[in-house]
């Protein structure tokens, strides 16, 4: 199972994982079928300990400093036999089970939950950069995942009357109602994006520079992206 | 005080300008965190008749390890000039401030961008 903080394998492992999804809500249609939609939001990840004593697993919780901040998990995921990743807080615990050990007097928890709430959706933000040679040049790079931009910035060393483009050729769409153009500082300046625009994995995003635009250029496309 | 890691995502980009040549480290990248190649793409500006071959290398390690079993290439038949087919290994991971070298196993092209998107654990102090 392997669950580890921060890049750490636990010490004490837990016996069991489970991944619990957001609650969704069912609406019943007229003709008595029924919708099921997905709430927002991450998972929850329980890592669940039989036959040990809290004591231990909050010890070496507590030196990760897992109670404090985001951290992440790595665990197992038993369906796809693969190593999953999430940026998780962690709530206080919560027992199953109580009882007093032999010594008497002193309550020890044999059973309990320690539950990894997933805060960060799977949005992660992203740069594109394409680079230009010369003017009237094309640059092109593939998405390499599901995305949606944001904003734009660029520098050319010798500004000119180029105008910038940003365009889907998969999809046929531009990002750009207003092309942008390097100010006299060099720095992509004067466009405007559209938005709410998006683009999904492998589509091709071409850089479009159309007139003179000297040497060279960078142009960096801003935006959020979906895990591949 | 400790170190709290974070799971991110970021592009890594190698640019060869100019004309291109068949060797090793053309390009070199110092990997900020540790982590993993989850995917990659690439554009040659010119393919020049002939495809280009590339392969990236983690050559801090020993020995180095190539990170494609089967490397990709920009197809001269395909004319987009964009990089196509190749498989990563099983496990393409590398640790912070290991470089990775961008080697040009093959090429008639002029100026090249390869891009890796890597998932990383980004550390910060508190």
């Amino acid at each position: 199972m392997l669950l580890s903080i921060d890049g750490f394998p636990l010490r004490y492992q837990p016996t069991t994982i489970d991944v619990i999804a957001p609650p969704f809500t069912e609406h019943p249609l007229g003709g008595g079928q029924l919708v099921v939609v997905e709430s927002q939001g991450g998972v929850t990840v329980n890592a669940n300990y039989e036959n040990m004593q809290i004591e231990m697993i909050l010890t070496e919780l507590l030196q990760r400093r897992a109670n404090v901040g985001i951290h992440t998990i790595t665990f197992e995921d038993v369906q796809f036999r693969k190593l999953v990743s999430l940026n998780v807080y962690m709530p206080r615990l919560s027992s199953n089970s109580t009882g007093y050990d032999a010594d008497g007097c002193r309550i020890a928890y044999t059973a309990f939950t320690v539950a990894f709430k997933e805060i960060i959706p799977a949005l992660l933000p992203s740069r594109l950069e394409f680079i230009a040679i010369g003017s009237g040049t094309t640059w092109k790079m593939k998405a390499p995942a599901a995305g949606k931009v944001v904003g734009l910035s660029g520098f050319s060393p010798s500004p000119g009357a180029a105008t910038v483009q940003i365009h889907n050729q998969t999809s046929g769409i531009n990002y750009l109602s207003v092309t942008g153009t390097f100010g006299g500082d060099g720095l992509l300046t004067g466009f405007t994006v559209i938005p709410n625009m998006t683009y999904i994995k492998d589509d091709e995003l071409r850089l479009v520079i159309a007139g003179a635009s000297g040497n060279n250029a960078q142009v960096t496309v801003h935006g959020w992206q979906f895990r591949p | 005080m400790g170190i709290i890691r974070t799971y991110i995502e970021e592009m890594i980009y190698f640019h060869v300008w100019g004309a291109l040549g068949v060797g090793d480290g053309k390009a070199k990248v110092k990997m900020p965190y540790s982590g993993e190649i989850l995917a990659y793409g690439g554009y040659v500006s010119v393919l020049g008749g002939g495809n280009t071959t590339i392969q990236l290398r983690n050559s801090t390690v020993s020995p180095d390890k190539d990170y494609f079993a089967s490397a990709p290439s920009c197809l001269n038949a395909s004319a987009t000039g964009l990089l196509e087919g190749g498989l990563l290994i099983d496990s393409p991971t590398f640790n912070a401030d290991d470089v990775v070298e961008l080697d040009i196993d093959a090429t008639t092209g002029t100026t090249l961008q390869i891009w890796a998107l890597c998932g990383m654990f980004k550390a910060a102090t508190i």
